[in-house]
């Protein structure tokens, strides 16, 4: 995929080019998320019969913090939001014991994952929310950035 | 004159780093370098000396964070700005466990790759 943007950076804003450039890479992106979303359907349709285990669930987790990463990118925002309550659920279905609560949290997550397909098929939508202040956040206001590099401990 | 700006993406995803690739590229004119992991991230940020490093926090093997303490750890790379780039749903949550990495910032994923590196050049100060 390297070079897609020198690819297509001869004429046409930089706007056009790089709407140019999601939408290519966003065709391959939405097949991968469509199959990142059809393995967490199949090993949550497989936990009926054998409950999976803590580090598979973990994994699912995984897989559906990628989505919930890259489908809104791609043109899938509502898709990133379901993908990362999926998450959510799995992560914490996967620190629980096997009890009914936890059944009932994978059924739902079960159900969403549905969704989650379903959206993925859809027109994808490039008409990004709002981004910026009130997303993401420089590291004075997060309070996450104030320590000196040279303090960090090693 | 705008001053080229040189800036090391870190994702595993290939396709989210080639998306932020175009966006740098094509919207600012920025130079940019990407990495598919920490581990070789960690090596770039001191042989390609980026401005700064805009770096996914979950990634398997060697994550954000301990790719981020890393580097703030090589004295050819310590003061490089980190911008963390999550789909984390609540980051702040986080912030207390990322104090100690003395991040420029946190960009959340998904981005929007038109107004990516206007919110960078924002969390570092950059005009121009």
């Amino acid at each position: 995929m390297v070079g897609v943007s020198a690819q297509l950076q001869a004429g046409g804003s930089p706007a056009d080019s790089v709407g140019a450039v999601v939408r290519l890479i966003g065709e391959h992106a939405r097949e991968v998320n469509q199959r990142r979303a059809a393995d967490i359907a199949a090993a949550l349709a497989r936990d009926i019969r054998e409950p999976l285990q803590p580090a598979e669930l973990t994994e699912l987790a995984d897989l559906a913090h990628q989505v919930a990463g890259s489908a809104g990118t791609f043109g899938f925002a509502d898709a990133s939001g379901l993908a990362s309550s999926i998450e959510r659920m799995l992560a914490e279905s996967a620190l629980g014991q096997v009890t009914r609560l936890r059944a009932t949290q994978l059924r739902t997550a079960q159900v969403r994952v549905r969704r989650l397909c379903e959206q993925l098929a859809a027109e994808p939508d490039y008409d990004y929310p709002d981004s910026g202040d009130e997303h993401g956040t420089d590291a004075f206001s997060a309070g996450v950035g104030l320590a000196d590099p040279r303090d960090v401990p090693v | 004159m705008s001053v080229v700006r040189h800036v090391l993406v870190v994702d595993d995803d290939d396709l989210l780093a080639e998306v932020a690739r175009a966006a740098l590229e094509l919207v600012a004119g920025w130079q940019v370098t990407t990495a598919g992991s920490g581990a070789q991230a960690q090596l770039l940020a001191v042989s390609a000396r980026p401005d700064v490093v805009l770096l996914d926090v979950m990634m398997p093997g060697q994550d954000g964070p301990a790719t981020a303490l890393a580097i703030r750890s090589n004295p050819d790379s310590a003061e490089v700005p980190i911008i963390f780039l999550t789909a984390k749903s609540h980051p702040e949550e986080e912030n207390h466990r990322w104090r100690h990495l003395a991040l420029a910032g946190v960009i959340p994923k998904p981005f929007d790759p038109m107004t990516l590196s206007a919110h960078m050049a924002r969390i570092l100060g950059w005009s121009g």
